[in-house]
């Protein structure tokens, strides 16, 4: 009786995108600066995992242990929040050119990081502080709606671009009194987003705070399409609108808070990639968060790889993203010159 | 009585305009009620009122009995469906996954459609004629589709209410036919339907009741025969609009002067 046009489609790109991410992540181990053959590095991986001596150099080992399976695991899972994030939040705000920092998180985690950067704190330091600068930003837009007694979806909007352009202006302040021989450097450096020096013990803490509001949105992915159809016409669905949204900011932030505390900011994912999930398997939620995530996992996957094998030294990952994903938005927006237009 | 509509003012925010000033109504189970008015007279706002969507500063709504206040969303809609004036569509979902989030007050939280609310889509599609139409994403159907998949979204969790917004204003002569012709089905069957338009003729059409909400925020209803008269609509439109009876229709229809 029910013959759906894409819903098959949904579940093998699924499956295919998976073993795609999986080629390319042991692919990815063997290249850079430092050849490795994919044989040694799954006998190293088996031989990592039982503890025993795979019988190549420390070295190599070093490599691909410490430096690149945490790199590939940091920058899947970044991609993947970031692009679940960005989809999630275009889908409540019913908006496709909503990025997942527009309520201030990626310009409060900069403000936090170059503040702990300014006092001189260690790298943890600069993560926590960076995750919580995120989080005060985010706490501080959903404020100003309620101080307005006015809690709709322009005033949300409003209230996050005055909050980022406020953490921008502490953003110059703080740039201004750096040390410019060296905190002004570290500073416009993270800002840029990396994963140069990403450890397994760094990423281990997030894992939880971006697997647990994954799982999350995903159960509530039949609600964010309620919620896409626009405020009042959740409402008058049933919907408890505040409730479902505020889950739903929360997780988001939550995801990309972690993702900027492990790499940096990286602009574009958030925005193009839930695009491109869209053109591919509709904008039913509960088959286009997974296929985002997958999505944004294998895009970043691939910048990365690029920004560490493309010329002589390592690039930052935001110039890559945007000169890979300025175009390629212009290209998803002139394939869907219609949507747009409506829009 | 399903709806109790008393003393209701309502002014939107900043401005001083009283849009609802002092709107008393009753609405009972199986009355077909057509709200007349002139543009930017507050019919919609009156409506919006009743789903819960505005505030009224004053006054009280009560849904069998209970105050709007004291209902969650979820329990209004699972009694009152709304179906809005102009929809627009962002995201491409299909007519079937755009009708099924109809039965959304029916479905928990973390849950999602599951046979039963499949089968009540279809059953809806196919009562609108929609059902060629299921898997095709509603971005990109007609004005008149449109509108007969938000009635399908509207009926496809049974209420016992459906408020319908202007639903004949951006259709065309055939459409807008079609959409009264559903409406009045659907009254047949028992559902107590409410709609706004500005045009006298379909609450001729429709028979049953009606209710004129003048610039002033003052509403006051009655049968259609007894409210829709040349007198009424002269102070409404501030227009003399005639109602002449058409022999071959075998009832009133109201005509515009020479201009």
């Amino acid at each position: 009786m029910i013959k759906r046009k894409n819903g098959l489609n949904a579940v093998t790109l699924g499956i295919l995108l998976a073993i795609l991410q999986l080629a390319a992540a042991v692919f990815t181990v063997c290249v850079g600066k430092y050849d490795i053959k994919p044989l040694a590095v799954l006998k190293i991986l088996w031989c990592g995992i039982w503890g025993t001596d795979s019988g190549y150099p420390l070295m190599t080992v070093n490599v691909v242990l410490h430096l690149r399976i945490p790199r590939i695991l940091a920058s899947v899972l970044v991609g993947a929040a970031l692009a679940l994030s960005g989809a999630t939040y275009q889908g409540i705000f019913c908006n496709p050119l909503i990025s997942p920092d527009f309520l201030g998180v990626s310009s409060g985690a900069c403000v936090g990081a170059a503040l702990a950067i300014l006092l001189s704190l260690q790298s943890g330091f600069i993560q926590l502080f960076a995750f919580a600068g995120g989080i005060i930003a985010v706490a501080l837009a959903l404020t100003l709606p309620v101080l307005f007694r006015n809690n709709s979806n322009i005033m949300l909007v409003l209230a996050g671009i005055i909050v980022g352009s406020a953490m921008s202006s502490i953003m110059g302040f703080i740039k201004y009194v750096a040390d410019p021989e060296t905190q002004l450097a570290a500073i416009t450096y993270w800002t840029m987003g990396s994963f140069s020096y990403i450890s397994l013990e760094d990423l281990l803490p997030t894992l939880p705070l971006i697997i647990i509001p994954a799982v999350i949105l995903q159960l509530m992915s039949w609600r964010i399409d309620v919620l896409s159809l626009g405020e009042q016409e959740a409402q008058a669905l049933g919907v408890n609108v505040r409730l479902v949204r505020g889950i739903v900011i929360l997780c988001s932030t939550l995801l990309t808070a972690s993702s900027v505390c492990i790499a940096g900011t990286i602009s574009w994912v958030g925005l193009v990639i839930p695009h491109l999930g869209r053109m591919l398997v509709g904008p039913n939620n509960s088959k286009l968060l997974p296929v985002t995530a997958l999505l944004g996992g294998l895009f970043m996957l691939v910048v990365d790889t690029l920004t560490r094998t493309v010329g002589a030294a390592e690039m930052p990952i935001s110039i890559l993203t945007g000169i890979v994903g300025a175009p390629f938005y212009a290209w998803l927006l002139w394939r869907q010159r219609r949507v747009a237009h409506d829009i | 009585m399903i709806y109790e509509i008393k003393d209701l003012r309502f002014a939107y925010p900043g401005s001083s305009r009283q849009v609802l000033n002092g709107v008393s109504l009753s609405i009972e189970q199986g009355d077909v009620l057509s709200i007349l008015g002139p543009n930017g007279a507050g019919k919609s706002t009156l409506l919006t009122c009743m789903m819960a969507l505005n505030k009224p500063q004053t006054g009280k709504i009560l849904v069998d009995g209970k105050g709007l206040e004291e209902m969650t969303a979820q329990e209004l809609a699972k009694k009152v469906s709304f179906v809005p004036q102009n929809l627009k569509p962002v995201f491409g979902y299909t007519v079937l996954e755009f009708v099924l989030m109809g039965r959304a007050p029916l479905i928990s939280a973390l849950g999602r459609p599951g046979k039963e609310d499949r089968y009540a889509a279809f059953e809806a599609l196919e009562k609108m004629g929609l059902k060629d139409l299921a898997d095709r994403p509603y971005t990109e159907i007609s004005g008149g589709e449109m509108q007969q998949a938000s009635i399908a979204r509207a009926i496809v969790r049974k209420p016992e209410v459906i408020l319908f917004d202007e639903p004949t204003a951006h259709l065309d002569f055939g459409n807008q036919l079609r959409t009264l012709k559903v409406i009045k089905e659907l009254s047949g069957e028992g559902y107590t339907t409410v709609i706004t338009t500005h045009n006298p003729d379909h609450a001729i059409m429709l028979g049953g009741r009606a209710a004129i909400l003048n610039k002033e925020g003052k509403l006051m209803a009655g049968s259609t025969e007894e409210l829709v008269t040349e007198e009424n609509l002269r102070t409404v439109y501030n227009s003399e609009l005639k109602i002449r009876y058409i022999e071959e229709l075998g009832r009133n229809v109201c005509l515009y002067p020479n201009i």
